[in-house]
C-alpha cells in the first residue's frame, strides 16, 4: 500500500533544557510516510528528546510539529491516537502481571474497546510475534529480550500510523532482532510509517530508507561515511564437517586443512551468514577462535 | 462510542488491573485494610468523646477523602517508578480522566472498610445517620481538585507525600479540637481548609444557610483552583521535560 505525503513536518523548532542546554535550533525537517526513518546521533545529543517533541510528553519551546498533518500541541488527543511507542527502557511493563495481562490493559488504554475485536487483534500479534510459549506468564520471569517483544506488541496496539521505536533492539538476540525487523518490513507494506533511534548502526543501515544523524542541533541527512559497513575477519575450526558444507560458500582462506581451521570475511550486515555461524556455533559444529577487524589483516 | 461507555471501558479495565496487582500481595492488602478501620475508628471515638459535633458517625467521609485525595498522585508516581508512565500518557485517554478514574475506584473500594467501621460506631455511639447523596457530591469534587493538585505537583516534584499528610492534619485540625478553642477563627478556616467544610456540614444534624453557603464556596473554590493548578504544572511539566524525565 502506497501512502505519499509527510508524515512529519517540523518547522523551527526550538527545544532547550535548563540554561544553555539546548538540543534543538530552527530545526525544520520534513519526513515522508510510509518509509523506515532511522535517527543517529550520540548519547544525549537528543534522539529520545526527538521521540518525545513528536509524542508530545515534551512541548517544543517555539516553532511547530505536525505528524500526519496534525499538530502536536493544538491536537494532541488526536496525535496520540495515530501513535504507537516503544520506548527506550524495558522497564514499560507491569512487571507483576503477565504479559497478556499487560497487553490487554494497554490495548483498552490505546482504544481497542470492543473485547471480541481487542482478543482477535492481542491473538494475531501474539503469534506473528511467537510469543505464544511465554505471554501468559508473569513479565517478571521474562528475560530482557521477551520484555522488548512484549512492548513492541503493545506499540502495535490501536493500528498506529506512526511507530515511534527509541532503540528496539536493546537485549534482543541476533534471532528475536531478525524478527522484530521482519516485522517492521511487515507493518510498513501495509502502510506504517516508523521512526528508529538506535546507536546499532548496522541495524538502521541495514533497515532505513532515510538515516538521520543529529548534528549541530539540527536532524541532517547521515552520508554514507556514517554507515561504513565493517568487514571483520572470523577464524574458526571445524569441528563437524556437516555444517562446514554450508559455510565453505563464504570462505576466504583455508589456514590449516588438517586441522580444519579457516577464516572466513565478511559484513556485519551479512545476515545470512550471520545467521548460519550463530547455528553453527550453538550447535557446536564449529569453534571460533578469534574474530579481527579487516583492516587488521 | 459514547464517552460513558469508553470510561466505562476504562473503568473495568482499571479495576481488573488492580484486582490482578493486589492479588500479588494478600497480606499488605489485609494489613492496609485493618489499620485503616482502626485508625479511623479511633479518631471517630476520640472526636465524640472530646469534640462538640453532634454527628459523629459522618467522619467516615473522611476515609472517602483520602482515598479521593491520595490516589490520582499516589498511582501517578508508582506509574513513572515502574516506568509505565510513557504508554499510559500515550493512550487515547488523558492523564487526568485515568488518574480520576483511579480515585473513583479506589472512592469506591473504600466503601468496605467504611462499612466495618460503620457497624463499629453504631455498635459503642448512639446517633443519628446524615449522609446525603449532595454530601457525597461535594465529597467528590472536594476529593478529586484537592487529588489533581497533588498530581499536578507529583509530575513536578516527584514525592509530594507529605503534602498529603499535611492536608489531612489541617482537615482534622477542624473536627478534632472542640470548636471553643478555635471559634474566632472557625469560618475562615471552614472557607478555606479543603474539605473541612464539606465534613463539618456532613458532621450537622441542622445545616443552616451559612454552613451550607461555606461548604459550597469551599468546594468550588478548590475545584476551581484544582483545575487551573493542575493545568498549568501539567504544561508546565511538559514544556520543561520534567514529565519526559523518569
Amino acid at each position: 500500500m502506497a501512502v505519499t505525503g509527510n508524515i512529519i513536518s517540523v518547522k523551527n523548532l526550538c527545544k532547550g533544557f535548563a540554561k544553555n542546554v539546548i538540543i534543538f535550533e530552527n530545526l525544520s525537517i520534513e519526513m515522508p510516510k510510509n518509509k523506515i526513518i532511522g535517527l543517529i546521533g550520540p548519547n544525549g545529543s537528543g534522539k529520545t528528546t526527538f521521540i518525545k517533541l513528536l509524542s508530545g510528553m515534551i512541548l517544543p519551546d517555539s516553532g511547530e510539529i505536525l505528524v500526519d498533518g496534525l499538530n502536536v500541541q493544538k491536537e494532541f488527543l488526536a496525535v496520540k491516537r495515530i501513535i504507537g511507542i516503544m520506548p527506550d527502557t524495558n522497564r514499560n511493563l507491569y512487571w507483576n502481571l503477565s504479559g497478556y495481562k499487560n497487553i490487554e490493559y494497554f490495548a483498552i488504554l490505546k482504544g481497542l474497546y470492543n473485547k471480541r475485536e481487542r482478543n482477535k487483534i492481542i491473538e494475531e500479534l501474539i503469534s506473528e510475534l511467537n510469543m505464544e510459549s511465554f505471554v501468559y506468564k508473569k513479565v517478571e520471569s521474562y528475560s530482557k529480550g521477551m520484555k522488548q517483544r512484549l512492548m513492541f506488541l503493545i506499540a502495535l496496539l490501536g493500528s498506529p500510523k506512526l511507530l515511534l521505536l527509541d532503540e528496539p533492539l536493546n537485549g534482543l538476540d541476533f534471532e528475536n532482532s531478525l524478527l522484530i525487523k521482519d516485522i517492521i518490513l511487515k507493518f510498513v507494506k501495509k502502510g506504517l510509517s516508523v521512526i528508529i533511534s538506535s546507536h546499532d548502526k548496522y541495524f538502521l543501515e541495514e533497515i532505513c530508507d532515510i538515516k538521520y544523524i543529529i548534528k549541530d542541533k539540527k536532524l541532517v541527512i547521515a552520508s554514507p561515511t556514517n554507515f561504513v559497513s565493517k568487514e571483520l575477519r572470523v577464524y574458526f575450526k571445524i569441528l563437524d564437517y556437516a555444517i562446514g558444507e554450508s559455510l565453505k560458500k563464504y570462505c576466504y582462506e583455508v589456514i590449516d586443512n588438517k586441522k580444519g581451521i579457516y577464516s572466513i570475511q565478511f559484513k556485519m550486515n551479512d545476515y545470512d551468514f550471520l545467521y548460519l555461524a550463530a547455528e553453527a556455533v550453538k550447535n557446536k559444529k564449529v569453534e571460533i577462535l578469534s574474530i579481527v577487524p579487516k583492516e587488521d589483516k | 462510542m459514547s464517552y460513558i461507555n469508553k470510561m466505562s471501558v476504562l473503568f473495568i479495565a482499571e479495576i481488573t488491573k488492580l484486582i490482578n496487582l493486589l492479588k500479588n500481595y494478600p497480606l499488605d492488602v489485609i494489613g492496609n485494610t485493618v489499620s485503616f478501620i482502626i485508625a479511623i475508628t479511633a479518631i471517630i471515638f476520640g472526636v465524640y468523646k472530646f469534640s462538640n459535633v453532634d454527628n459523629v458517625e459522618n467522619l467516615i467521609i473522611y476515609p472517602l477523602l483520602l482515598a479521593l485525595i491520595g490516589t490520582p498522585s499516589s498511582s501517578l508516581r508508582e506509574d513513572i517508578e515502574i516506568g509505565t508512565f510513557e504508554q499510559v500518557f500515550n493512550s487515547n485517554y488523558t492523564i487526568a480522566e485515568i488518574l480520576i478514574c483511579r480515585s473513583l475506584i479506589s472512592f469506591i473500594t473504600s466503601f468496605f472498610p467504611m462499612t466495618i467501621i460503620l457497624i463499629l460506631v453504631r455498635i459503642f455511639i448512639n446517633t443519628n445517620t446524615f449522609l446525603s447523596p449532595f454530601t457525597i457530591l461535594l465529597t467528590l469534587l472536594n476529593g478529586i481538585s484537592i487529588g489533581m493538585i497533588l498530581v499536578g505537583l507529583t509530575m513536578i516534584y516527584r514525592k509530594v507525600g507529605s503534602l498529603l499528610n499535611l492536608v489531612y492534619l489541617l482537615s482534622l485540625i477542624e473536627f478534632v479540637i472542640p470548636s471553643k478553642y478555635i471559634s474566632s477563627g472557625r469560618c475562615i478556616f471552614e472557607a478555606l481548609i479543603p474539605f473541612s467544610s464539606v465534613i463539618l456540614m456532613g458532621m450537622s444534624t441542622n445545616i443552616t444557610f451559612t454552613t451550607l453557603f461555606i461548604a459550597i464556596f469551599n468546594t468550588l473554590f478548590w475545584s476551581f483552583l484544582g483545575y487551573i493548578l493542575y493545568k498549568s504544572m501539567y504544561n508546565y511539566a511538559r514544556k520543561s521535560g520534567k514529565l519526559g524525565r523518569y
